[in-house]
């Protein structure tokens, strides 16, 4: 198990670094250091933010703003299951440096796991023109198909 | 606030106690030492010799300070007390109190001292609804200090007390003894700090300076707030004392959430609102924009930086979506509610781009504009992809967390506040008239920044086009023929929700209304159903739902008159604005310049004065900004390139208005406007 969540934080930060981040401006050049902790071992991923974009390395070395915490917990982060923070805010990660960086790295949190596939809520019934044109600009989600009955059926699960 | 409470502010951090200075906090009032939405102390008893101290006097030395002058003796017996008592009060991360005793009889006196003092830490929320802890206190006991602790799992929160003269801690506080010579005095300065919410952070530290050099930082901060906001010049005192106040209040709200790296924001308002609200500080941004711009730069940042990036039901998270409101308590860390940052409103999102382009306007902060691009065209994607709930190209709103989100997602945020004329509540989704006038503004706004600031002529056409077909759509769905206004909604079948209320004046505002309908909106707006004589009540006489005491239903709201007097200034009703001016600046002369967040909507002539909403909050943060932006609706400023345009048109009662100092793209310039009537000479002082 330890190892599937090792896998998921790894493949976290390659998409991390393999995507465009337009969000991030604000936090252009700082820097993050998660530390991973597990039995005594600290795991280190290393963030540099640029301006759209996030360069990741598994360096040790200082930075603007140090994340700390047990490792199945930031498995929890990147799969979407966990809020960074709100662990914060109940003291299972901890924060040391330039608090603001705390918002930069939930940003690059997943969308909860039920909602992964969901759509903007009219997706399907908008024209298709609309959604062609929100696909050219790179916003839509993949599943244009699946949508109303995505959206319904998680609002089904909600009811629950 | 409960008459005979005093508080004291300072951004997030506030201080509620009785006209002794005392805090015996109930579980479900709203005294004691509140920080990050979590009540720090629940008890602060002063008592000398085992009594309590009697008020004779508070002296509210501003807005984080407070000083009370207490005497022994108690209930209605007078006595001549030899000994007085000073409590000196300063809030901001904590609070540091300045106890000072004098003795004024012959003899010398030995006295105890004693602080009663605890915490429940409990959530504001758990307040607010009055629920129970869950998780465990204890206590630290040293020989400078008394810690008070609380935990839940990993959550742990802690105040410390300390005092600056010996003393001797137990669990339930602090006893000093005390001797003081005849015509003597004696003091101690006590310490009440706060953990920061984030473990790891510091600890804070109390932001006043001690002994000679109290509250030194803060006052430098409010000297210069108020030296750097442009200068009132009138006949009328009652502008000048309400816009004097108006700017301190301000102060006192500004707040900086961790994520505006020491900037501050307006916090939405005492006691329940001191958090980010994304559509509150927009609101507050835009109404004092020409006075302190630095607040819309801050808010634009931070509501930039946490903007939606992930669909998340339970937070309402959409991506581009702005938040609507964030809270650092126990019930938010566990997620026992949604404020993390929770973003159910259906309006924000486009205010967001209406604010950013107002502010470039104003300020010539291009470079500002230019780096929020990406928010700005993410906000309109969500506005395109996200919003249009029913399908029909019109925002509209439904929760998606069903549990403990917000039903209604627009400003009128109670569960009946939008409602047929008949009264009825419609069903979901809802798409209530205001939020079409924002997505039109923000589009048309938006495409004025990409033609002028961000280089994309296409994107501006294409973004003009799409307000123009929404305008066009907008003026014949929503148009309520036989009333001649716009209903308030349509509901989930596209029928129309047809009540008139206050907020067809947001219409007006957003400019997305067709000029052949201006007339009939600003004559319902002026007209004896929606004008109390005071301001335009939120719900009209006559409508199903009216109450003059509904909240959403009924009551006057200075903020959204604001709004409205823009509105019909911006259609060239300046008459009509500049009535509503004056009637909100009367109104807050009742309440010594201190707007609140909504009065009774009961007719003028029948009150004589404004009754205040029962539990409305004060100060609130877009009641403090609505007297600015009545002072420039009534000189009718705006820009025009790099240019201040002054148009006054001011109401009989003031004779003569000026704003001296108004800092914008043109650096500093005046503006000055008389009355018909008024014939005296106007020289800057």
């Amino acid at each position: 198990m330890s190892r599937d969540v090792l896998r998921s934080i790894e493949e976290f930060f390659e998409r991390t670094a393999a995507s465009r981040q337009p969000l991030l401006h604000g936090f252009g050049g700082k820097t993050i250091r998660v530390d991973l902790e597990d039995d005594g071992t600290i795991g280190h991923w290393f963030m540099q933010i640029n301006h759209d974009s996030v360069q990741v390395s598994r360096r040790n070395g200082r930075a603007d703003a140090v994340l700390a915490g047990d490792q199945a917990l930031f498995g929890r982060l990147v799969a979407g299951e966990a809020n960074a923070l709100t662990a914060a805010l109940r003291g299972q990660m901890r924060l040391e440096g330039d608090s603001r960086l705390l918002v930069a790295f939930d940003r690059l949190m997943p969308s909860p796991p039920s909602r992964r596939t969901t759509l903007p809520p009219q997706a399907g019934r908008r024209s298709k023109q609309a959604v062609r044109a929100a696909k050219a600009a790179g916003t839509a989600p993949r599943t244009a198909r699946a949508s109303s009955a995505a959206a319904r059926m998680t609002r089904k699960d909600r009811a629950r | 606030m409960t008459i005979g409470q005093v508080s004291i502010l300072d951004g997030n951090t506030f201080v509620v106690s009785d006209k002794s200075g005392d805090i015996d906090a109930t579980p479900e009032d709203t005294t004691g030492l509140f920080s990050f939405d979590t009540r720090y102390v629940s008890k602060w008893i002063l008592t000398i010799d085992g009594q309590r101290l009697n008020p004779l006097s508070v002296d509210d030395l501003q807005y984080f300070e407070t000083r009370f002058f207490l005497a022994p003796g108690t209930g209605t017996i007078y006595v001549n007390a030899t000994l007085s008592v000073i409590r000196r009060r300063a809030v901001g991360d904590g609070f540091h109190e300045e106890l000072m005793l004098l003795n004024h009889g012959e003899d010398p006196v030995d006295l105890v001292l004693r602080i009663d003092a605890d915490s429940d830490f409990a959530d504001l929320f758990e307040v607010k609804d009055n629920v129970g802890k869950k998780g465990k206190y204890y206590h630290g006991v040293t020989r400078d200090h008394l810690l008070i602790g609380y935990e839940r799992d990993t959550f742990v929160r802690e105040t410390m007390i300390q005092s600056s003269q010996p003393a001797k801690f137990d669990e339930r506080g602090l006893t000093i003894k005390v001797h003081i010579e005849p015509d003597g005095e004696w003091s101690t300065d006590l310490d009440v700090t706060t953990t920061l919410i984030v473990p790891g952070m510091r600890r804070a530290r109390p932001k006043y300076g001690h002994a000679g050099d109290k509250n030194r930082p803060m006052a430098e901060s409010l000297r210069r707030w108020i030296e750097d906001a442009p200068r009132v010049d009138t006949g009328r005192e009652g502008i000048r004392s309400t816009y004097h106040r108006s700017l301190v209040d301000l102060a006192a709200l500004r707040f900086s959430p961790p994520v505006a790296g020491g900037m501050s924001l307006p916090a939405a308002g005492l006691p329940w609102f001191m958090a980010m609200f994304g559509r509150d500080a927009i609101f507050t941004s835009l109404q004092s924009l020409p006075f302190t711009p630095e607040l819309a730069a801050t808010t634009l940042r931070a509501l930039g930086a946490w903007q939606g990036v992930r669909v998340d039901d339970f937070r309402e998270e959409e991506p581009g979506r702005i938040l609507h409101e964030m809270r650092y308590g126990e019930t938010a860390a566990f997620e026992e509610q949604p404020h993390s940052p929770y973003y159910g409103n259906a309006d924000a999102t486009a205010l967001y781009v209406v604010l950013l382009d107002e502010y470039e306007r104003w300020t010539g902060d291009a470079e500002l504009a230019r780096v929020h691009e990406p928010n700005a065209r993410a906000a309109l994607r969500w506005i395109d992809e996200y919003a249009d709930r029913q399908g029909n190209g019109y925002v509209s709103y439904q929760r998606a967390n069903e549990e403990n989100g917000l039903e209604n997602q627009c400003w009128k945020d109670s569960w009946d506040s939008i409602n047929y004329h008949d009264g009825r509540l419609p069903g979901f989704p809802r798409a209530t008239c205001e939020l079409q006038g924002y997505a039109y503004d923000a589009k048309r706004r938006a495409a004025r920044l990409a033609r002028e600031v961000w280089g994309d002529p296409d994107y501006a056409r294409s973004l003009d086009q799409q307000a123009d077909e929404l305008r066009r759509r907008f003026n014949r769905d929503f148009w309520v023929a036989d009333g001649k206004y716009f209903a308030v909604a349509l509901d989930a079948d596209g029928t129309k929700v047809d009540a008139l209320s206050s907020n067809i004046g947001h219409l007006l505002w957003s400019g997305i209304v067709d000029q052949s309908k201006a007339r009939f909106l600003a004559k319902h707006l002026m007209g004896p159903n929606l004008f109390s004589g005071w301001g335009v009540r939120s719900l009209a006489v006559g409508e199903g739902r009216y109450n003059p005491i509904g909240y959403h239903n009924g009551a006057v709201w200075p903020y959204d008159n604001s709004i409205i007097a823009w509105g019909l200034r911006r259609y060239g009703y300046k008459a009509e604005a500049a009535r509503i001016a004056s009637g909100m600046f009367d109104a807050a002369e009742f309440f010594s310049g201190r707007l609140p967040e909504a009065f009774a909507g009961y007719e003028r002539s029948f009150t004589h004065y404004p009754v205040e909403y029962p539990t409305a909050c004060s100060p609130q943060a877009w009641s403090t900004g609505t007297p600015l932006l009545l002072l420039r609706t009534m000189l009718g400023l705006d820009t025009c390139g790099q240019f201040l345009v002054s148009d006054p048109v001011l109401p009989p009662e003031i004779d003569y208005l000026a704003l001296l100092d108004i800092p914008g793209r043109w650096g500093r310039i005046d503006a000055f406007g008389r009355s018909q009537s008024f014939s005296g000479a106007f020289r800057r002082p």
